[in-house]
C-alpha cells in the first residue's frame, strides 16, 4: 500500500501535470475518512462533536481551503486542528482586545496545538513515571508545573483546581510512592521523550 | 517591562459540563474553552496508541490551553497598545512568544506566519487573475519532494511544521518538540 501510494504521484506527474488535482482529491478523501473516523470515535466518548468554527464567513476558512490545495504540492497543511473561530473568541474574552487579524488567530491556534502536544507528552511521562497507563488530571498539572514558562501563567489556575480534588491527589500520591519505584525499573513507553530533569524540581 | 497581567476569566469552576438546566452557563462555558473533542483528539494523536486519557485530564488540558491563548494574546495586545495600534497581528503574536519565555515557539511560528502570508499572496494573485491557470501548474520539484517524505508527513499528522520548518529530517523535527 505504501509503495503504491509513493509511486502513484510520480506516475501521475510523468503522465500529465493535470493529475495533481486527482492527487489532491485523494489526499482530501483520505483526510475526510480519517476525520470521519475520529469524529465517530469522539462522539462515542463525549456525545457531542464540534468540528467547524461557528463563525459563518471567515477569511481563515478561505485560508484553510488554500491550505488544502497547497497540501498536494508541499505535503503539509497550514490548517490547524483547532477551531480558529473559537480561538478568536477566547482571544476576545479580555475586553481590552478590540481587533485581531485572522493571521494572529491562526498563529495562536497553531501554537496552542504545539503547546497542547507538549503538555500531553509531559503528562504521559508523568503517568508512566508512576506506572500509570491512564493519563489523569494530576499528571497534566505535574507536566505544567515542570515547565517554567507554563508554570508562570498557570500557577493560579492549577492551584484553584488542586484544592477540589485534594483528597484524591493525596491517595494518588500514596499509590504513586510505591509505583514510583516500579516506574524507575520500567523503561519509558516508545515515543516518549525522557525529561527526568524537569521532574526533579517537582520531587 | 511589560506587565504580565493574568486574565482570571474562569471565575466559576467547570462543574457539571453537561448542565442541561442553565442554558446561559452552557453557552458561556462553550465560549470560554476549546471543544473537548478537539483537545482529546490531539492528545491521542501525540501519545502512544495504548495510552488512555481520563476525561478529567482532558478538562484540565482545556483549561491550560485557554489560559495559554489568553496569556499570549494579552502580551501581544500590550505591544500593540504601546505602539498606538488597535489590531493585533501576526508579528505581535510572534514577539509575544519570545517575551513570555516560549523561545522554542518563535522560529516555528515565524515560519508558519511566512508560509501563511505566501499563501495569502498566491490566493490574491489567483483571484485577481480570474482563472487559476498558472497557479495550478504542477511543480516537479515540489511534487517530488512531497512524494518522498509522504509517510513521515502522514505519521506526523497534525504537526504541519514539517514543510514550514523546511527541515529535510522529519524525525529530527518530531524529536525536537518544544517543552
Amino acid at each position: 500500500m505504501s509503495p503504491a501510494t509513493a509511486d502513484e504521484p510520480s506516475v501521475a506527474m510523468e503522465e500529465q501535470p493535470g493529475k495533481e488535482s486527482e492527487e489532491a482529491a485523494d489526499a482530501m478523501e483520505e483526510q475526510l475518512g480519517k476525520e470521519s473516523e475520529e469524529a465517530a470515535e469522539s462522539a462515542e466518548e463525549v456525545g457531542q462533536v464540534e468540528e467547524e468554527p461557528e463563525e459563518g464567513v471567515d477569511p481563515a476558512e478561505a485560508m484553510e481551503k488554500a491550505g488544502e490545495e497547497a497540501e498536494a504540492e508541499e505535503g503539509a497543511s497550514l490548517r490547524p486542528a483547532l477551531p480558529v473561530g473559537r480561538v478568536k473568541r477566547i482571544m476576545r474574552v479580555d475586553r481590552d482586545i478590540k481587533k485581531v487579524t485572522s493571521e494572529a488567530a491562526l498563529l495562536i491556534a497553531a501554537a496552542t496545538e504545539l503547546f497542547l502536544g507538549s503538555l500531553a507528552t509531559g503528562a504521559h511521562a508523568a503517568a508512566a513515571r508512576r506506572s500509570r497507563r491512564t493519563v489523569r488530571a494530576v499528571h497534566v498539572r505535574a507536566a505544567a508545573r515542570a515547565h517554567r514558562p507554563t508554570a508562570d501563567f498557570l500557577l493560579d489556575c492549577l492551584a484553584a483546581e488542586e484544592e477540589a480534588p485534594r483528597a484524591r491527589q493525596t491517595a494518588g500520591s500514596a499509590r504513586g510512592g510505591g509505583g514510583g519505584g516500579g516506574g524507575n525499573a520500567k523503561p519509558l513507553p516508545r515515543g516518549t521523550r525522557r525529561i527526568d530533569a524537569f521532574f526533579q524540581k517537582v520531587t | 517591562m511589560a506587565d504580565h497581567h493574568h486574565h482570571h476569566h474562569h471565575g466559576h469552576p467547570p462543574d457539571g459540563p453537561g448542565g442541561a438546566g442553565d442554558q446561559l452557563e452552557v453557552i458561556k462555558e462553550q465560549d470560554r474553552l476549546l471543544p473537548i473533542a478537539n483537545v482529546g483528539r490531539i492528545m491521542k494523536q501525540i501519545l502512544p496508541p495504548n495510552a488512555k486519557i481520563s476525561k478529567e485530564a482532558k478538562e484540565t488540558m482545556q483549561e491550560c490551553v485557554s489560559e495559554f491563548i489568553s496569556f499570549v494574546t494579552g502580551e501581544a495586545s500590550d505591544k500593540c497598545h504601546k505602539e498606538k495600534r488597535k489590531t493585533v497581528n501576526g508579528d505581535d503574536v510572534c514577539c509575544a512568544f519570545g517575551a513570555l519565555g516560549f523561545d522554542d515557539y518563535v522560529d516555528p511560528m515565524r515560519r508558519y506566519l511566512h508560509k501563511y502570508r505566501e499563501l495569502e499572496g498566491d490566493r490574491a494573485a489567483s483571484s485577481r487573475g480570474g482563472g487559476g491557470g498558472p497557479a495550478g501548474a504542477a511543480d516537479p520539484a515540489s511534487a517530488s519532494a512531497a512524494a518522498g517524505p509522504s509517510p513521515s508527513a502522514a505519521s506526523a499528522g497534525h504537526f504541519m511544521f514539517g514543510a514550514a520548518m523546511d527541515r529535510p529530517d522529519n524525525n529530527s523535527s518530531a524529536g525536537a518538540r518544544p517543552f
